[in-house]
């Protein structure tokens, strides 16, 4: 769907389209990672740690199942479309100064690397929580009874260590998307809510190829009985 | 006979001379050796704790294994409030987590160590019934217990 006319009436004129680009497996995803984080968080500093287990456990569901979409889901959730090699990185970074920033139809090629550093490291900090275990050597993740009490504790500071990284990674992360939209003009938060954002450009835009929603319902199923699996079988 | 005597006189002069030594040295252990022996006693009764999560995580816990560790715990709760000398603290400038509160309100301090050896005792007899609700339940209550000092007179470290 073109847009008003932006060049005033040059030969080929730049038109805004608007485009999907984010599927709905991805939004939710991201969104309720943001809820459970914060979740986890405030349960863990008010001492709530059964909710916080099983706020764990729904974020390692969640990111397994994005692990997968990251192979199969739609072009703009797939790895190999947003991790760019160094050459488009720096060639990126160098106009991130831009204004208006250069729109991408998906993450950016430095975006991409935020995107998968942000979902190692859930995964590793879910994964430490498993064999984590408190002082009092009560509240203990489902797998600690594989290691031995230091490793647990070892575990449980690693957790600690590892949440202040991602407390590092959400601010510049969030940080980021405000710079975009604040000075580049590219607001992102809109597009990872509705989904679609306008691209500037003469010819329309290469539409995004769509995974089907039924392989996503099928992947979260899978991811949700693989945590069940490994939270509830006796090792 | 008299070679029995005499083994006799050296044994004796032999303590007499030994315990004494001993017992000064033990008197003087260093802060830092105190702060290390604690924390290793410490670590030796979370392990202790987890022994018994462990087993009743099995949904048939062992009865000797929980026996045993439980006793051990119950047995550590009534030497704890002597781990804390006073100059154990930050100014033996080894890592410790114990907060000065630890002399400075030490009736609170005592009366925190004081709710641990019934429990442990409660945990003790939960144990040797096997059944692991039964001791499930009992543990959060000892968990209680040395949760309710560390949240007063432990630094808490960076863990969730
Ligand atoms: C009366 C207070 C008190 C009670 C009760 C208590 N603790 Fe502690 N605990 C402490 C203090 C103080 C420290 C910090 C010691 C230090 O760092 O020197 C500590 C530290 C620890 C540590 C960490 C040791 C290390 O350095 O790694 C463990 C493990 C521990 N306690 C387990 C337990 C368990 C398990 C119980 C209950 C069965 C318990 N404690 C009951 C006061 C207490
Ligand atoms: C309120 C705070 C947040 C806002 C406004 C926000 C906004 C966004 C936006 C706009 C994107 C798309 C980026 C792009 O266009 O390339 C994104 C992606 C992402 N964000 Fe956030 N975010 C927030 C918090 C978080 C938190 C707390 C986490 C996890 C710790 C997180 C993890 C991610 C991940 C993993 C992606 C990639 C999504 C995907 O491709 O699946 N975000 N975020």
């Amino acid at each position: 769907m073109p847009t008003p006319d932006l060049d005033h009436g040059a030969k080929h004129p730049v038109r805004l389209w608007r485009v999907r680009i984010w599927d709905l497996p991805t939004r939710l995803f991201h969104w309720l990672v943001v809820g459970l984080f914060a979740f986890s968080w405030w349960t863990a500093e008010s001492d709530r740690l059964d909710w916080h287990i099983l706020s764990g456990y729904a974020i390692l569901a969640l990111v397994v199942f994005r692990i997968y979409w990251g192979f199969v889901g739609s072009d703009t959730a797939r790895f190999t479309t947003f991790l760019k090699g160094p050459r488009t990185f720096f060639a990126y970074s160098r106009r991130l100064l831009d204004r208006p920033v250069h729109i991408s139809q998906g993450h950016n090629p430095m975006g991409g690397w935020s995107v998968i550093a942000l979902i190692a490291l859930l995964l590793l900090q879910a994964g430490l929580g498993l064999f984590a275990i408190d002082v009092d050597g009560i509240n203990a993740g489902p797998l600690d009874n594989l290691v031995s009490f230091e490793t647990g504790r070892r575990a449980a500071g690693l957790h600690g260590l590892v949440f202040n990284i991602l407390l590092m990674l959400t601010a510049l992360h969030v940080a980021a998307v405000l710079y975009y939209w604040l000075w580049g003009r590219d607001n992102l938060i809109d597009a990872m809510i509705t989904g679609a954002k306008l691209m500037p450009g003469v010819e329309p835009p290469r539409a995004t190829r769509f995974a089907p929603l039924g392989r996503a319902v099928l992947g979260l199923i899978a991811a949700a009985l693989l945590v069940a699996c490994v939270v509830l079988w006796r090792f | 006979m008299r070679l029995m005597v005499q083994k006799f006189v050296i044994l004796l002069v032999g303590s007499a001379i030994v315990m004494p030594a001993g017992y000064l040295a033990a008197a003087e252990l260093t802060p830092a050796e105190i702060i290390k022996t604690r924390q290793e006693h410490l670590k030796d009764m979370g392990a202790s704790m987890k022994a018994i999560v462990d087993q009743v995580k099995t949904g048939k816990p062992d009865v000797s294994i929980a026996t045993d560790a439980a006793k051990k715990i119950a047995a550590y709760s009534r030497e704890l409030p002597k781990w804390f000398p006073k100059g154990t603290g930050d100014e033996a400038g080894i890592k410790t987590a114990a907060k000065p509160e630890i002399w400075a309100q030490p009736d609170d301090f005592q009366a925190a160590a004081e709710k641990l050896p019934p429990e442990a005792d409660k945990l003790v007899e939960a144990a040797a019934t096997g059944d692991a609700a039964m001791i499930g339940a009992q543990l959060q209550a000892t968990g209680k217990a040395c949760q309710g000092c560390h949240k007063v007179f432990r630094v808490p470290p960076q863990e969730h």
